[in-house]
């Protein structure tokens, strides 16, 4: 039992080193530090997050994909790209929620382009990552003759089941989950701190965008799900990267200031 | 002031740029923060539950969504068993 926990304890470490490793593409090293120290708070804080979900699992591959975007925006590799959605379809095979995530290839690649042809043939090479963990599981299913099972309970009953929570309730649960998870309020002051910040900027650069869709898309994502606290982690990612933005914005007003006194 | 410096020498720049020694010094917090959940041997989530359950079916060699189901998505019965597996953790 304690190995099999132990898979909880990895998984955590993993996110929070590659917290660590991507806030090196975008912040200063104290700063990443900071934000992987913080996120292992975050997921101690309240003791709903402490099992070994899908939600606190499926984050370990979904922080390989947002380093491996960042690493395609600094570097412009295409084996970035690649890996980062396959590493997305590894975090969808885990939850199905982050398929929202998919939104972000077609409008990063269209900026950075701006050429209708240069997305598509990028957004096939995303493609290509992410249908090849897709394949494996169809195959999977294929072998075992399993498709309809398959589909009774990920399509029929999953709907039966979601049915039950209609989208006012989604909406409510939503609100109120700021409520159940108030050990984060610092944390969230601080993130929607750096939102604001971020939005009051005027000057547009890749970075600023891709932080800006993820936060869209985890509201989003985090709507889809009923109200019970470990739904929250979702939100984590772009709450830590917004924290970082805070930490690097207010860290260079105070040296501003400190040297003009 | 010795304790202050030392502080300051451990959160250096030097050390932080290290990423061994930042993957250490967070496995070790994660660590000390999980010891509670590691070695209180009680399931506390039903989910978790699942998951085992779901893997263990896995390795008696029955097939996902046929023989057990869950609304679930497969990667996380999956990863339970490759974890299950690895650690040669299979029970009769």
């Amino acid at each position: 039992m304690i190995i099999v926990k132990g898979i909880n304890t990895v998984f955590q470490t993993g996110s929070a080193f590659l917290i660590y490793l991507i806030g090196k593409k975008l912040f200063s090293i104290k700063t990443s530090f900071i934000l992987s120290v913080v996120f292992i708070l975050a997921v101690t804080v309240n003791v709903k997050f402490w099992p070994g979900h899908i939600m606190l699992l499926s984050l370990c591959p979904f922080f390989i994909f947002i380093y491996y975007l960042f690493d395609f925006t600094k570097n412009n590799l295409k084996i970035s790209l690649f890996l980062s959605s396959f590493f997305l379809s590894l975090s969808f095979l885990l939850s199905t929620n982050f398929i929202f995530f998919t939104l972000i290839y077609p409008i990063m690649l269209y900026y950075i382009y701006r050429n209708s042809l240069k997305t598509l043939y990028f957004s096939l090479i995303s493609l290509f990552g992410f249908l090849i963990p897709l394949a494996f599981f169809l195959f999977y299913l294929a072998i075992n003759n399993a498709f309809n099972d398959w589909y009774w309970w990920s399509v029929e009953w999953a709907s039966i089941y979601s049915s039950h929570y209609s989208l006012l309730r989604k909406i409510w649960s939503f609100l109120d989950s700021f409520r159940i998870v108030w050990q984060w309020t610092p944390l969230l002051i601080f993130s929607f701190t750096g939102f604001f910040l971020l939005m009051k900027e005027k000057t547009w650069s890749l970075n600023k965008l891709l932080i800006i869709v993820v936060f869209f898309i985890s509201l989003i994502s985090r709507l889809m799900f009923k109200g019970a606290e470990r739904y929250s982690l979702y939100l984590l990612p772009v709450f830590i990267l917004l924290l970082g933005v805070f930490l690097e914005k207010k860290i260079v007003q105070l040296k501003k200031n400190i040297s003009s006194f | 002031m010795k304790f202050l410096s030392k502080i300051k020498l451990i959160f250096g720049q030097k050390y932080l740029a290290t990423p061994w020694i930042v993957f250490g010094f967070l496995f070790l917090l994660t660590l000390s923060f999980k010891l509670i959940y590691l070695f209180d041997f009680a399931i506390r989530s039903p989910d978790e539950f699942f998951y085992i359950q779901g893997a263990k079916s896995l390795l008696d060699g029955k097939v996902l969504y046929k023989d057990f189901g869950e609304i679930k998505p497969p990667g996380i019965f999956f990863l339970y068993f490759f974890f299950q597996r690895f650690l040669d953790m299979k029970t009769s």
